[in-house]
């Protein structure tokens, strides 16, 4: 879904803002995670489980890293951290590339 | 390879994830952001898919760090929206589906496709004039639509090359060039030597902060440090803002505040975790080196005045607000006149538009006859329109006109969607 599409304005946009207007709602982030779940799914589905794994990665990341009181500790776990999301991106980018590359010669 | 003996690899086509570079340096920014104590980690997994996930990418080209650089979101105001260069500070193209770029970005596609014999001079700059509007409107176009449709939710996300003119805390609290110990720097200062209202709340490391005045010695080599600890305490702010959406409007605003004033001296910045009692703030920001790095301003607050404590029960903010008012912010904080903010928004919005539309009608309506070349025209007929919308530039070009503007504006608060 792209912004600039009538789905989106007329009709997905009004219903995540009327949902998420609801008074006394206690869900409210978890609905709008749902909604922005749906929204990439949209064109996407089977991609809405990779950012969802990498969501729960990182979450269990964040709280290593927080957990440490250690410099050096800390150090480490933030360099597993980037060392992980690097390589998720550097795989889909450039897979393609590097096979072909390696075909070619 | 196959010289080698080596057979091809044999390989399925990897797609590309739409977003992927976005949410993966989304998901790190969380990640190295708790690693700089910039917030704890959250303990709901659900808080940290929203920020990795919100509206899936709602934001593919501002950095949603929910504020927390920014004292206040005035600054803003005060450029054109979108013509201030906010968006070339944000790289990583998001997708093959950026409708912003077909504004410039069809005909520039198209004249660059040309031979050498058919480019013309004039039709080659006119290209790269194109390429640049494409470029322009789709950082920025994208930013304004995040930022807006962030309002709309109760989300206010910085905006990155607009953080760089906020108010630098050191230079601020040494503007006066004077030692930093010395009463009436800072905020005192600034406040025509009215009394700061403070709550108890703030004195409860009574240690803490009598080192800091005992401290006043190393507070100046602690100083680098108020940095640090004024982006720790807008954590406080951040996670209120992004806990809660509607509710969170006012306390956001306050803790914006806080925030300033946290960066303008320092004062509320460490007890945070008093403040926001619960809130996990880590322990380890109340240590004693912390609090020395707020010296020289504690110590402003403790000469001067002989008491930190007012009893009143003023809210903690509404004195923090207060403090913040007659602080006044120092020089890039103060407001321009409501006349000129709005002469000047409404300039970039016209000036957005023109530039816009021109580009619009340009690419969609066809081209002066004198810069088309019989090859040129042929994939691009504004006698036939394509009956498939995605293919009409003309009307997908409108609707993204609207678009932009509807959440320019949003973004500006000038809908009055912004809670």
């Amino acid at each position: 879904m792209v912004f600039s599409s009538p789905i989106f304005l007329f009709v997905f946009l009004p219903l995540v803002l009327a949902f998420t207007a609801l008074p006394g709602l206690k869900l409210r982030n978890f609905l709008l995670l749902l909604f922005s779940l749906l929204f990439y799914a949209w064109g996407e589905v089977v991609f809405v489980f990779l950012m969802l794994g990498s969501t729960v990665v990182n979450y269990y990341l964040g709280l290593w890293v927080d957990r440490e009181t250690e410099p050096a500790r800390r150090r480490w776990a933030v360099g597993v951290a980037v060392a992980l999301n690097i390589g998720t991106l550097a795989f889909f980018k450039y897979a393609n590339f590097a096979v072909d590359n390696f075909n070619a010669v | 390879m196959s010289l080698l003996g080596v057979a091809p690899l044999h390989f399925d086509r990897v797609r590309l994830p739409i977003g992927i570079s976005f949410f993966t340096f989304h998901a790190l920014s969380y990640v190295i952001d708790v690693y700089r104590r910039k917030w704890t980690a959250a303990r709901n997994p659900c808080d940290v898919a929203l920020y990795i996930l919100f509206l899936s990418a709602v934001d593919r080209r501002a950095d949603p760090a929910l504020e927390r650089h920014r004292a206040t979101t005035r600054q803003t105001h005060y450029y054109p929206r979108g013509l201030c260069g906010r968006g070339p500070a944000v790289f990583g193209r998001v997708g093959e589906e950026n409708d912003c770029r077909q504004c410039g970005g069809g005909p520039a596609d198209q004249i660059f496709a040309l031979s050498g014999a058919e480019l013309t001079p004039v039709l080659a700059w006119f290209g790269t004039l194109c390429y640049t509007g494409a470029d322009l409107f789709d950082f920025s176009g994208y930013s304004d639509m995040a930022v807006g449709l962030g309002k709309m939710f109760g989300f206010q996300f910085l905006e990155t090359s607009t953080s760089r003119i906020s108010p630098n805390p050191l230079r601020s609290s040494g503007a006066a060039g004077t030692s930093p110990c010395r009463a009436g720097s800072g905020i005192i200062s600034t406040s025509a030597g009215r009394q700061p209202v403070f709550r108890e709340a703030e004195l409860r490391e009574p240690r803490c902060w009598s080192s800091s005045c005992a401290a006043c010695g190393t507070a100046r080599a602690g100083l680098s440090d108020l940095g640090a600890v004024s982006r720790e305490s807008s954590w406080c702010s951040s996670r209120t803002r992004f806990g809660s959406a509607a509710p969170g409007a006012a306390v956001a605003s306050a803790a914006a505040r806080l925030h300033f004033v946290a960066g303008d001296g320092g004062v509320g910045a460490v007890p945070g975790r008093e403040f926001f009692p619960g809130s996990g703030f880590p322990a380890e920001h109340g240590r004693l080196e912390h609090c020395a790095a707020l010296g020289p301003t504690i110590r402003t607050l403790c000469e001067p005045t002989g008491a930190l404590v007012n009893r009143s029960g003023t809210g903690f903010f509404d004195a923090v607000l207060a403090v913040g008012e007659r602080s006044g912010g120092g020089e890039s904080d103060r407001p321009l006149p409501a006349w000129l903010q709005i002469a000047v928004q409404a300039s970039g919005l016209v000036l957005e538009t023109v530039v816009l539309v021109t580009l619009l009608l340009v690419s969609a309506a066809g081209w002066p006859e004198a810069l088309t070349t019989p090859s040129f025209t042929s994939g691009f007929s504004a006698n036939e329109p394509p009956l498939n919308p995605r293919e009409n530039p003309r009307g997908q070009a409108w609707l993204v006109t609207v678009v932009f503007l509807v959440f320019d504006m949003a973004a500006d608060g000038g809908l009055g969607l912004s809670p």
